[in-house]
């Protein structure tokens, strides 16, 4: 730790160093997101873009000792101070480094930078931008901020900072706004889906339910299954939710990590099931309006943390089954 | 401490020089500029074949907020119920636009309906021949308590009819690069019929005889050149 003081004086001018590249970022993607902001964001469906832009800066900010590092040009001056900076990291990156099972090959140029794939990456990401912006194509507009950002690390820092921000760079792809065709697509699919099984699993409990379609008739009541209904947003949010999660908790286990993502769509559909399936029973027992009413906002909002709930719930028992697996082996 | 690192402020001069390149790349120049004003109301004919405007009808009147929606959306639009002597009713609707890049974006009829609370389903592409040439189109039904509304829509972008969804961003995207601003319109023929096949084949007759009687400009504008559809 006794480099910290030292490196402290260094950040100002370090951070210095990044104030043109922070104002190129800044000239490119301020009006894509003020865009944003007054548009798309504004509508229910797309209500996550904000929280994900926030949740992006901060994998940014939480690791900015990464951006601090100079990377030697000869190699061995700085290795100090890059070793007492990687201690200093607000999560321990220790953990980390067996998750990274290319890093021994990366060790060996841990300390320089790598300015032509960098920068291919860049200008890739830089063109993608300039068609996505002039164009109106958000896929690309948005979407080129993670080559960019990638190639802009390359070119300055090298490979471990790509290994300390690969992260943040995939959750880029989150604050990409599902293009029309793929909501379009997938929409309608995940209705019909969500309104057979919850008739299905209503009339083995005994309601006197029917379905046609994406309508579903219970009692003396018609309920549409609308298409905020399909659950595809809470999928997309939760995938974000769920992905951020198995980041912050850093499980050794490959295993673990897998199935824990394997199941976070299954899981997000289910809550989906669940809902629709409250506010189907709101409805007939309190009638049109309770369950059009607050029920409805609620439901969502409950959708979500039950859906959260069963993804913890479900985390926890993989280790504790984990921890069972392992003691039975040793013993 | 260097202060100034070349590779920073190269890399800062590249987002510029992007931001300019985007700002230079974005079309300005609108089709519509180009070509005749357009006025719906002028080029459909109120009367062709066995149909004729069926004045019995008053249109429905929209609520202010859905009108201010489509005033932002569309330069102009066209609201017409035709009757044939059969007693057979079907309405048209026509909207242009005289920009149609993707902020100004057409409103389809799969999601139009379904935010008045219609049940969309049934969407299928299909192929309308006409004389002129084969229109792609787009034909669903929208239900809404015993109402049930089959409809047949397509879209122009520029002078290309075209499918909604990706081909339509294709053909926007075909002008956009080379600086142009397409306009576009969207025909949405449909009627109250429990028979969909047999609606449909009336949404056919009608638009048949309809594109008939058009002048050659008109036709272009309002069903592209057909010949082109294939993108």
């Amino acid at each position: 730790m006794t480099h910290y003081s030292s490196l402290i004086t260094h950040h100002s001018s370090l951070s210095l160093e990044w104030l043109p590249v922070i104002a190129g970022l800044l000239v490119l993607y301020v009006p894509t997101f003020y865009g944003l902001a007054t548009t798309l964001w504004q509508q229910d469906d797309h209500a996550h873009g904000p929280i994900i832009l926030a949740i992006v800066l901060w994998l940014f900010w939480q690791r900015r000792q990464v951006l601090y590092v100079i990377p030697a040009q000869a190699g061995s001056s700085v290795i100090p101070a890059d070793a007492g900076i990687q201690s200093n990291l607000v999560l321990p990156a220790k953990a980390d480094r067996p998750v990274i099972p290319a890093e021994a090959g990366i060790q060996s140029e841990q300390n320089s930078t790598a300015p032509i794939t960098g920068f291919a990456i860049l200008i890739f990401g830089l063109l993608l931008y300039a068609v996505g912006r002039s164009q109106d194509i958000l896929i690309f507009e948005v979407g080129a901020l993670a080559p960019i950002l990638a190639g802009v690390l390359l070119a300055t820092r090298g490979w471990p900072a790509i290994g300390s921000y690969w992260f943040a760079l995939l959750f880029i792809a989150f604050l990409v706004p599902l293009p029309g065709i793929v909501v379009d697509a997938l929409t309608m699919p995940l209705k019909q889906t969500v309104s057979a099984i919850a008739e299905q699993l209503l009339y083995a409990a005994g309601y006197p339910i029917a379905r046609s379609g994406v309508v579903l008739n219970i009692g003396q009541y018609q309920l549409l299954v609308a298409d905020a209904c399909s659950g595809l947003n809470s999928m997309f949010s939760l995938s974000a939710l769920g992905l951020l999660y198995l980041y912050l908790t850093r499980y050794k286990s490959w295993l673990h990590n897998g199935v824990i993502l394997a199941s976070i769509l299954p899981i997000a559909f289910s809550a989906n099931i669940v809902r629709v399936m409250i506010l189907v029973l709101v409805t007939y027992y309190y009638g049109d309006a309770a369950g059009q009413g607050f029920a409805h906002g609620f439901a969502g909002m409950l959708l979500f943390v039950i859906a959260l709930m069963i993804l913890f719930g479900f985390d926890a028992l993989l280790r504790t089954a984990g921890g069972i697996f392992t003691k039975v082996r040793h013993a | 401490m260097k202060l100034i690192n070349q590779r920073m402020l190269v890399i800062a001069l590249l987002m510029f020089s992007t931001a300019g390149l985007a700002w230079a790349l974005t079309p300005t120049k609108r089709l519509t500029d180009a070509s005749p004003a357009v006025n719906l109301e002028s080029m459909i004919p109120s009367e062709f074949a066995d149909w004729k405007i069926d004045t019995s009808i008053i249109p429905i009147t929209i609520s202010p907020d859905v009108q201010a929606k489509l005033d932002k959306l569309y330069n102009q639009t066209l609201g017409r119920t035709y009757v044939n002597p059969a007693g057979r009713r079907v309405m048209l609707s026509i909207a242009y636009g005289g920009d149609q890049s993707d902020s100004l974006q057409m409103h389809k009829p799969e999601v139009c309906y379904a935010a008045q609370g219609f049940e969309v389903f049934n969407i299928v592409a299909g192929i309308l021949l006409t004389k002129y040439g084969e229109l792609p189109v787009k034909r669903l039904i929208a239900t809404q308590g015993n109402r049930n509304e089959p409809i047949t829509y397509w879209v122009v972008i520029g002078d290309k009819a075209t499918l909604s969804g990706l081909k339509q961003k294709l053909a926007q995207l075909s002008y956009g690069l080379t600086g142009k601003v397409p306009d576009g319109f969207l025909v949405r023929v449909s009627s109250i019929d429990r028979d969909r096949q047999g609606a449909y084949r009336q949404h056919e007759d009608f638009i048949k005889s309809m594109l008939a009687v058009m002048s050659d400009n008109d036709r272009v504008r309002i069903a592209g050149r057909v010949s082109a559809t294939q993108l």
